[in-house]
């Protein structure tokens, strides 16, 4: 009998990408080869990243002329 | 490359040639997938920014806009923008400056824009449109045309020169938008416009907006080809610079 590992369907490109968008792309995306697919997902998630680390990196800006009781409120959001 | 996947490239911070293998997608789907991707960079970080937007309801709009524009990123403040709700986020836009909200209008998704850049006060609106036409953004002026109303469409072409409305046109994929866009432009634009098209070579641009003419545009557009028409005074036709392109 197989074990769990074996059992579990390997992550596609389509899949991994339906899994980034939270919803399945268009046929036509789907349709696409492998290492096209792939490319699109590399994409989208080097953009996420660096949106995120941008994002960060402004609400510390942000912060530091907040009024210090909202500072503080933020902060502990930013940790979380 | 297709107007749709240069946009999608813009959107992924890549080059459109990477994109190369969408050539043959129909540009329906790469539209489609290309609001499923802006949706999901709005969602990767949006219960972070939501919860932020919460606390900072109470902060004053004045207050909130110049912690925005100190932030530097165009980004978080398209972000916020978009958590605050439409009434808030326009008060807070209306405080930005020109240019630091035309660099947060690239950043928001179209349906941000109709809400947040769409309430402006047409003159604001226009204002906005005419920054980023100073940035050369034109793929953003062709996202923000799309979403105005029209009373601040007009407003906004009168402050654009032809080369902003050229490249910007051809950027807009929406047959609709477009028709606006040229019964917006009062036919003593024309002239400059068919002119500038043939200096610039933007033909390839001129045809788009072209196909949308009013006869009288039609008219006046065939009577430069002839040379017929009556130059474009400096008035309606504004000072250009290669550099622009």
């Amino acid at each position: 009998m197989a074990d769990a590992d074996e059992m579990t369907t390997p992550e596609t490109p389509a899949t991994s990408l339906s899994a980034l968008l939270g919803t399945s792309p268009p046929a036509a995306i789907r349709d696409l080869p492998m290492d096209a697919q792939t490319d699109l997902a590399a994409c989208l998630v080097a953009k996420i990243d660096l949106e995120t680390s941008t994002l960060h990196d402004a609400l510390r800006n942000a912060l530091s002329l907040l009024p210090w009781f909202l500072r503080s409120a933020i902060s502990r959001v930013i940790e979380q | 490359m297709n107007v749709s996947v240069t946009k999608l490239a813009r959107t992924l911070g890549v080059t459109p040639g990477r994109l190369e293998y969408l050539r043959t997608v129909p540009h329906a789907d790469v539209q489609q997938f290309h609001e499923m991707v802006t949706q999901a960079l709005i969602d990767a970080n949006s219960a972070k920014v939501i919860r932020v937007a919460r606390i900072s309801s109470s902060v004053p709009a004045a207050l909130m806009a110049t912690v925005a524009e100190r932030s530097r990123s165009p980004l978080f403040a398209a972000r916020f923008a978009g958590m605050l709700g439409s009434s808030k986020a326009v008060s807070v836009a209306r405080r930005l400056s020109g240019p630091f909200l035309a660099a947060v209008a690239a950043e928001l998704a179209p349906a941000q824009v109709r809400e947040i850049v769409g309430s402006l006060p047409p003159e604001l609106g226009a204002r906005v449109a005419v920054e980023i036409a100073a940035r050369r953004d034109w793929i953003t002026l062709g996202n923000t045309v799309s979403q105005l109303p029209k009373e601040t469409v007009e407003q906004s072409i009168k402050s654009l020169d032809d080369i902003a409305l050229l490249m910007t046109s051809a950027t807009i994929e929406d047959a609709e938008i477009l028709e606006m866009l040229t019964e917006s432009t009062p036919v003593e634009r024309i002239v400059g416009i068919v002119e500038t098209a043939a200096e610039y070579g933007l033909t390839a641009e001129l045809s788009v907006l072209a196909r949308h003419f009013t006869d009288e545009q039609q008219a006046a557009a065939e009577a430069v080809k002839q040379g017929t028409a009556i130059p474009a005074s400096p008035e309606v036709s504004t000072v250009r610079t290669e550099e622009q392109l």
